[in-house]
């Protein structure tokens, strides 16, 4: 079968091995077959076009034409011609549902039911991602090219599920890219053409002369190399606890090593919704704290817009910005009053790849034990590229910041930097949204007044609250202002912030939870319920505020509240009948809460406060990543250097010990002779019998007489161990093996006795054996998938298949 | 430290002696060939047979002779020529007038010692009629079974197949005898020594016999004693096994072989004062007992790489178990 074959052939199936990782994407498995199918009719267009010698993108095109008749038969069957030939209507009915598909991704969240619209989509990609793959592999034979698109497929579940791709199937999609390497590695060694030599084999038959080399080992050994490779890969971060996950896929990994962290999450967006449209509540985090209005607990602030959402700026965490014993400046705050508020989280154990810490904003000191935890100085976001914040217990100080309705009204414009990162807005967003921007603030003259106008605006009851809104992109955003009016806390947020941008006022918006719920305990439960984000706006001299345009109560954010500053105007405004204040919790009391909550006699948490003292751990103040780090690895450098000095040491001491008889005596001897003579550098033949041993090394030590009886003692000794049926007396026999290693590095040079003791020879050739028996064991591995598939493909019709898969064996 | 190498009361000592005794008689007509004339011996405690192969002059049949004179046995000598018959070795069952009946004649081959001379030239058919003799060590004869002396042993001497007039003998034939020795040219002093005792009397016949049919059974008794280690018996099994994979070789050593390296490795060891075999009397014997049985490839036969060359490579290759395996 022609080499064409095999390489299209295993290009299909890497592409359908890869696309077993998007598995995790969906409810259902249903997506798969259709999909599977497609990869299959476009490989075999491929092959067709290939057979009749077609230009490798004329194939490629074939392809295509094909992926596009197979999802109209599928997808559009009953609009085409005969149900089978493409035509202008079922092509508008695929654009249908290719945009339905696109919509349906954006409003439902991972897991997705296995709709029409969304396996379409699925199904039209992963076909592309086939055509790319043949091309590259088949096409242009170059098989390393053609991970790329195989990449793309894995970088899909990695994007959307803030989890990473699982073991299996990140294996199943490497052991199909392993295997179209390895096919395009035989094909290229089949071009250099027929073998000349004939050769025996063992059982004497001869070997028939074949058409192309035997590139059998060659794949043996790649299978053997990708085995250990994967192997490695799937292991090893599971047996290193200290290296997330995240580590080798994300961005931040090395900058945990002392330099700047730059980090990528994921979209915190994503994982908002998702949490709100958990069908359970799951507790998130409980906290203590005396205020008895606690601030939101914010864990991202999002800065850029890109035009479809809000997405994470520029994080940085520079070595010196850990917050272990820092004081944490607050950007823009000036002389206003604050009160410190201070409050103990913990974090759900069951939390997970949370690397942000939840913090009531601003966070002036954090204690938190272990872990390299550094602060964002323009955000304040606090984050570590290694450590994650499940289970953790830590104690933050914040400021409650009370500035006054003047003090806001008359603040002057923000420094250039704030206003360069904070006043962006794409170009891409309609002239519509600028125009409503005006016409909503139009009565307020201040930033201030705006910001209050603009939160007037979206809780006047002219929005409703809808975890399902429509559309996607900057479409979404020009629906929800314009049109639908309907949408959740994302839309609130990002729309405001937005808003607030065209009204240059710096803006962002935050993501994290709601002050969340009080129990009896007096602790305060965040579930994941509370989940929310709200826009953050600078007014300089006071920093960053929070407010809050998304309607609270049981028809909205049920945990929401509007900050103190920013209260006064709504509270007589026409629209209070949508908020209730009676659902707010402490709400009513906002308005005196300048309010020294600490000075509150009412207070029911003073028992509370007590344990909160005396619970929160000294932080340790001595602990220096860098410096353990620097130690950590000298010890790991000496006991490197180490190890082998000491396992010759170990081994001969575990030998003397452990022999008892004349006979294991004899062997100790003899096995110590040979070590010694390894780690010397003297030549040890395993071919030689002890005795001829012993003479071929008193003779290439020039040892005579006395200087090589001790030698020929060992020897004999052995011998009679071996091969009598009674063993020698071996009395002398330790002190004969002194004799010998002397005997043996009196001859040797200074640096071969210094080499010999420092570095032993023998360690290292006991290490090698011990990977010699992983090789073996490699190689029983690699012999029973030959034997497994010859099992399965004895039947004649599908021997002739079994050729073309496995390469002639 | 006393370090034994041999264990008293084994009958080694004896052993010892009366085998120095037959070796230094033959050494009295076999000059300057030390290694031959153990080997000869090795392959008589072994309870082998001996292949004599060189070119024509070199003292084969003196080798023989001498052998089968030193020790006072039953010696026939059977000079093989094209026209020789099968029953011209085992013996025929002839007429006998007066008592009425067939009478069995035994034939040469009824003999402790059999010296079978230029094997080579008879015919195919005889020559199998002596080997299966050697191999079953009894004779069979219009339906009777007639076993043969011990010791029984079988010294053949044959020209090397390139010279005129000879019937190689087959493979499978060859595998009978235990060992396969070349005697060589003598050194210039060996010949010189030979040319003055030579020319005035000739040593055979002044060759007294120092031991017995009787002494030899002894001794083949002793070594069957000698203990052979699992590890050397691993050795041997790995060195034959060695042969049957090797690509310059075209036919490897068949278990006869193995049993046969054995054997002589066993009296090789008797032969030095030891009871028990070590991988040094398995590598000595490697050559002289497998060589004759190996066919070489076509490559090595192009190369003009020799049997024994590919056998030491293979010792050098072979690693020594060191350890009892499961």
């Amino acid at each position: 079968m022609s080499r064409h074959t095999r390489l299209t052939i295993h290009a299909a199936v890497a592409t359908i091995l890869a696309s077993v990782v998007l598995y995790p994407l969906f409810v259902t498995f249903e997506w798969f077959w259709p999909t599977a199918f497609g990869v299959v009719v476009v490989a075999a267009a491929c092959l067709a076009g290939r057979r009749v010698s077609l230009p490798a993108p004329v194939c490629s095109l074939l392809g295509l034409a094909a992926l596009l008749w197979y999802l109209t038969v599928v997808f559009a069957g009953s609009e085409a011609t005969f149900r089978l030939i493409p035509d202008r209507s079922s092509m508008a009915q695929l654009l249908d549902l290719m945009r339905l598909g696109f919509d349906d991704i954006g409003g439902y969240t991972a897991p997705v039911p296995a709709l029409t619209s969304i396996t379409f989509v699925t199904v039209a990609g992963i076909g592309l991602v086939a055509v790319l793959v043949d091309l590259f592999a088949a096409g242009m034979r170059q098989a390393a090219l053609a991970g790329l698109p195989l990449l793309a497929v894995f970088s899909v579940p990695v994007a959307i599920r803030v989890d990473s791709i699982g073991a299996l199937p990140f294996v199943i999609g490497a052991i199909g890219f392993i295997s179209l390497l390895l096919a395009e590695g035989r094909e290229r060694l089949s071009r250099w053409g027929r073998p000349v030599l004939r050769h025996r084999r063992g059982d004497g038959s001869e070997h028939r002369t074949a058409d192309i080399p035997d590139s059998r080992p060659l794949a043996a050994a790649g299978r053997r190399i990708g085995m250990v490779a994967v192997l490695v890969a799937v292991v090893f971060p599971m047996l290193v606890p200290e290296l997330p996950a995240r580590a080798f896929l994300g961005t931040g990994g090395l900058g945990g090593f002392g330099g700047t962290s730059i980090i990528t999450a994921p979209s915190p967006m994503v994982s908002l919704k998702r949490d709100l449209t958990l069908p359970q509540e799951l507790k998130v985090m409980r906290y203590r704290t005396k205020d008895q209005t606690p601030e939101y607990l914010r864990i991202y602030a999002l800065e850029r817009f890109t035009g479809e959402r809000w997405e994470l700026g520029r994080v940085r965490g520079r070595p010196e910005d850990r917050v272990v014993g820092q004081q944490i400046t607050p950007p823009g705050l000036g002389d206003v009053p604050t009160t410190p508020v201070t409050t103990e989280v913990s974090i759900d154990p069951k939390v997970r790849d949370l690397n942000f810490l939840p913090l009531p904003y601003p966070p002036s000191r954090v204690q938190i034990v272990d872990g390299d935890w550094r602060v964002d100085r323009d955000s304040l976001m606090i984050f570590s590229t290694r450590d994650v914040a499940s289970g953790r217990t830590y104690r933050v100080t914040s400021l409650r910041v009370d500035p006054s309705r003047e003090r806001l009204r008359n603040a002057p414009p923000g420094p250039a930097e704030i206003r360069e990162r904070h006043l962006d807005v794409p170009g891409e967003v309609p002239g519509s949204v600028w125009k409503l921007a005006r016409e909503v603030t139009d009565d307020a003259s201040t930033p201030y007044g705006k910001a209050l106008a603009l939160q007037d605006w979206f809780t006047s009851g002219e929005f409703t609250y809808s975890l399902t809104p429509q559309g996607s992109g900057t479409s979404a955003l020009t629906d929800f202002l314009l049109k639908s009016k309907s949408g959740y806390c994302e839309q609130y947020a990002a729309s405001m912030a937005l808003m607030a941008r065209m009204l240059n006022i710096p803006a962002r918006v935050a993501v994290g939870y709601t002050a969340g719920q009080r129990a009896a305990n007096g602790e305060w439960m965040v579930t994941t319920h509370d989940a929310h984000a709200w826009p953050e706006l600078y007014f300089h001299g006071v920093g960053w505020l929070r407010f809050e345009p998304t309607p609270a109560g049981p028809g909205g954010q049920a945990t929401a509240t509007i900050p103190g500053y920013s209260e006064e105007l709504v509270t007589p405004g026409p629209a209070t009948g949508s908020i209730s204040p009676d659902s707010q919790t402490g709400s009513t009391d906002e308005s005196d809460a300048t309010a020294n909550p600490n000075d509150d006699p009412a207070s029911g948490i003073d028992g509370g406060a007590q344990n909160l003292g005396g619970g929160t751990s000294a932080i340790d103040e001595s602990s220096r990543p860098w410096s353990l780090l620097a130690l950590t690895a000298g010890v790991l450098a000496v006991v490197l250097l180490v190890t082998p000095m000491v396992g010759r040491w170990i081994t001969r001491r575990r030998r003397w010990a452990a022999a008892r008889s004349d006979r294991a005596r004899a062997r100790a001897a003899w096995a110590e002779l040979r070590d010694d003579a390894t780690d010397l550098g003297l030549p040890w033949r395993p071919s030689d019998s002890p005795r001829a041993t012993a003479r071929r090394l008193a003779e290439h030590l020039e040892l005579a007489g006395r200087n090589a009886a001790p030698l020929t003692r060992i020897a004999l000794a052995e011998e009679r161990a071996r091969y009598a049926p009674t063993p020698a007396e071996t009395g002398g026999l330790k002190a004969d093996t002194g004799a010998a290693r002397r005997a043996m590095a009196g001859t040797a040079g200074a640096s071969a006795r210094w080499k010999a003791r420092l570095f032993p020879a023998s360690t290292v050739a006991s290490i090698r054996r011990a990977a010699q028996g992983i090789g073996g064991l490699l190689a029983r591995v690699d012999g029973l998938g030959r034997h497994v598939r010859a099992r399965l493909l004895r039947q004649p019709a599908a021997s002739s298949l079994a050729r073309w898969l496995g390469g002639g064996t | 430290m006393t370090l034994r190498t041999t264990d008293a009361g084994h009958g080694l000592t004896a052993l010892t002696e009366t085998a120095n005794r037959i070796r230094a008689a033959i050494e009295s007509v076999i000059e300057g060939k030390p290694d031959a004339v153990r080997l000869t011996l090795t392959v008589l405690l072994a309870e082998g047979h001996l292949l004599i192969e060189d070119v024509p002059g070199v003292g084969k049949t003196m080798l023989a002779k001498a052998l089968a004179r030193s020790v006072d046995c039953s010696v026939r000598r059977i000079q093989f020529t094209p026209d020789l018959l099968p029953s011209d070795i085992t013996g025929v069952s002839a007429y006998n007038q007066e008592r009425r009946e067939f009478e069995f004649k035994p034939g040469p081959v009824f003999a402790n010692i059999v010296v079978g001379d230029e094997i080579n030239r008879a015919s195919p058919k005889t020559q199998s009629a002596l080997l299966e003799c050697m191999e079953e060590r009894q004779v069979t004869v219009d339906g009777t079974t007639y076993v043969l002396d011990s010791p029984f042993m079988v010294i053949a001497t044959q020209n090397p197949v390139e010279m005129e007039g000879t019937y190689p003998l087959p493979e499978a034939q060859r595998d009978r005898f235990t060992a396969r020795i070349s005697l060589g040219y003598p050194g210039p002093e060996a010949e010189l020594e030979m040319l003055e005792t030579h020319g005035s009397i000739s040593p055979l016949d002044q060759l007294e016999p120092v031991a017995d049919a009787r002494d030899v059974a002894k001794l083949v008794e002793v070594i069957r004693s000698v203990h052979v280690a699992e590890a050397a018996r691993h050795y041997a099994i790995d060195l034959v096994t060695a042969t049957r994979t090797e690509p310059a070789l075209r036919l490897g050593a068949s278990p006869r072989a193995t049993l046969h390296l054995i054997r002589a490795a066993r009296a090789h060891a008797a032969l030095n004062d030891r009871d028990y075999v070590l991988p040094d009397d398995i590598q000595e014997l490697a050559v002289p007992v497998l060589a004759h049985r190996l066919l070489p490839a076509a490559e090595a036969q192009i190369e003009r790489r020799p049997v024994e060359r590919t056998i030491v490579d293979i010792i050098e290759r072979v690693p020594v178990p060191d350890r009892q395996r499961r």
